[in-house]
């Protein structure tokens, strides 16, 4: 018999950027274990999740992070007043520290989450990436935080053109020239401030690995993934799943190293002489998780279980050679659904 | 004799590989050399003076079967053979974020119009006929590598359909792809050697 059961889930921003929130709800929802209500946490009223039927049971407005993380807890508490949370799932990378600090707080009211530890989450940001590969013996392209225009007059002296200038949460845009990257700094900190990240331009195919850490050493599922398709802002359109041992032996190593806990993403370049450079870690199941549970590890499955305590066995295989590639879809709403989540701050479908 | 120190500096033709750059190493590891800085089509190196000659040097890099480049239309060749491999051979061509439409204007900073006249003045073939052999050699690598299909390997090389890639490759090497890859000692080109005949 299925388990009921509240899971309340961000990052429901079904863009071209996506958040991973519907892919997280299809694998709950495809689950043998749990019969879910979900509840959908937005931050705009027009994030495509909320309005996908058959995805969300109910949604709510929440502030953004940037308001304050009292805020943002306050509203979530007052949500779990009326829907009761049994498992928080933030998919945002924004959102993270937050929930991360705050995780004692919610666990008080008995909202369970299953989120790395906030060292793990931030020995492996962006601008900490050159002491992280020393530290685990892997390889990353040399990377400088920058926090002005004086800093990109002096890049040419560490760096060749092309180059990746980076967001601290998302982005990624390449750049030919100073003037492009001027350009990208000035578009990338007027949305996610600074530091703005500048990183080695390695050539090779990106290679991705989704995984879930138990928070003591073991890896109970990885996935990799080589891209197809990527869209301008550097994003899998398209991608199939691999068969690499060296990709999963970083994967199984760093987490048993960091004793990483929660859903991760690798983002890695395979040269063409076959070294790998890690290039970045999402400390959160990525957008694509969907094509993992395609391949028979249902990731968003197993970290609920994690989070309610439950004692997870291992994914030990997974199919090689599934493919997923994403669309856009028309949705025809109604502009009532729109209000009811602008006046209300909710709305169930 | 005291050793009498100079520096000089060399933009390098047909150095496109990461071969070619251990190979400069390995010819310039005596005493009398210090490098100071290599990569992809140029090398910085400190020598003796009263032990070698620059035309010594030059002599010396090109039984490589390098050359020196003075002409700078020479020059923003070598750069485009450079970024051509780097697309084709390193980025896969199609798979990375980017574009391949665009990386050889964005980094070489010229219209491809110029690109492609100058490409014809220099060698001895067309800008599209040098990427197509670039794309047929490192088709040949992916396949040998077994690790994507022949549909994948099409659209990672820019090929509309598994047809024209396999009618291409048979026009180009003599072989169906199928017969490629029965055969014991597979015909390949180095990245070096292609343009320099019009094979």
């Amino acid at each position: 018999m299925k388990t009921k059961i509240t899971i309340a889930i961000t990052g429901l921003n079904n863009t071209d950027n996506p958040g991973p929130g519907v892919p997280v709800i299809r694998g709950i929802r495809e689950s043998e274990a749990f019969d879910a209500r979900i509840i959908g946490l937005a931050y705009e009223n027009l994030e495509p999740g909320i309005y996908i039927p058959g995805i969300i049971d109910k949604t709510y407005q929440i502030p953004y992070p940037s308001a304050g993380s009292d805020e943002l807890m306050q509203r979530i508490f007052q949500i779990h007043e009326l829907e009761h949370i049994d498992v928080l799932i933030p998919n945002f990378d924004a959102e993270l520290f937050t929930f991360i600090i705050g995780k004692e707080r919610l666990a008080e009211k008995g909202i369970r989450t299953f989120l790395p530890t906030l060292q793990q989450f931030e020995e492996r940001e962006k601008t900490n990436l050159p002491e992280y590969g020393e530290k685990y013996k892997i390889k990353v392209p040399n990377s400088k935080a920058i926090t002005s225009y004086h800093d990109i007059n002096n890049l040419r002296q560490e760096f060749d053109y092309p180059l990746l200038v980076k967001g601290k949460f998302y982005d990624a845009y390449l750049a030919y020239n100073p003037e492009q990257v001027i350009n990208h700094f000035n578009k990338i900190s007027a949305k996610w401030g600074l530091p703005v990240i500048i990183q080695e331009f390695v050539k090779g195919t990106e290679v991705n690995v989704i995984a879930l850490g138990d928070g003591n050493g073991n890896t109970i599922g990885a996935v990799p993934m080589r891209k197809q398709y990527i869209t301008d802002k550097g994003k899998a359109w398209g991608g199939i799943t691999v068969s690499d041992q060296k990709m999963l032996d970083i994967t199984t190593k760093l987490i048993s190293e960091t004793k990483w806990r929660g859903g991760m993403e690798l983002e890695m370049i395979k040269t063409s002489q076959g070294d790998y450079y890690l290039i970045e870690i999402n400390p959160r199941i990525p957008a694509w998780v969907y094509l993992a549970i395609g391949a028979g590890q249902n990731m968003p499955e197993a970290l609920v279980q994690m989070a309610l305590g439950k004692e997870v066995k291992p994914f030990t295989k997974y199919d090689i050679g599934k493919m997923f590639i994403r669309y856009s879809w028309d949705m025809i709403g109604d502009i009532s659904q729109f209000e009811q989540l602008s006046i209300n701050g909710e709305l169930e479908l | 004799m005291k050793a009498e120190k100079k520096t000089i500096e060399f933009l390098i033709k047909n150095m496109l590989t990461k071969c070619s750059i251990k190979l400069m190493q390995r010819e310039f590891s005596s005493d009398i050399f210090k490098i100071e800085n290599i990569q992809l089509g140029y090398i910085k190196l400190k020598y003796d003076a009263n032990e070698i000659t620059i035309n010594g040097i030059v002599e010396k890099i090109q039984q490589l079967g390098l050359d020196i480049i003075i002409d700078p239309e020479e020059k923003l060749i070598e750069e485009i053979k450079l970024a051509i491999f780097e697309l084709i051979h390193e980025m896969n061509n199609a798979s990375s974020i980017a574009k391949k439409s665009e990386y050889l204007v964005e980094k070489l900073n010229i219209s491809y119009q110029r690109m492609s006249k100058l490409f014809s003045k220099h060698e001895k073939i067309t800008l599209e006929r040098y990427i197509i052999l670039n794309k047929i050699e490192k088709i040949k690598e992916l396949i040998d590598s077994n690790e994507y299909t022949l549909s994948e390997i099409a659209y990672l090389m820019d090929y509309s359909s598994v047809q024209y890639l396999s009618n291409q490759f048979k026009k180009e090497t003599g072989f169906s792809v199928s017969e490629y890859k029965t055969l014991k000692i597979k015909p390949k080109f180095s990245i070096e050697e292609l343009g320099k005949s019009k094979l």
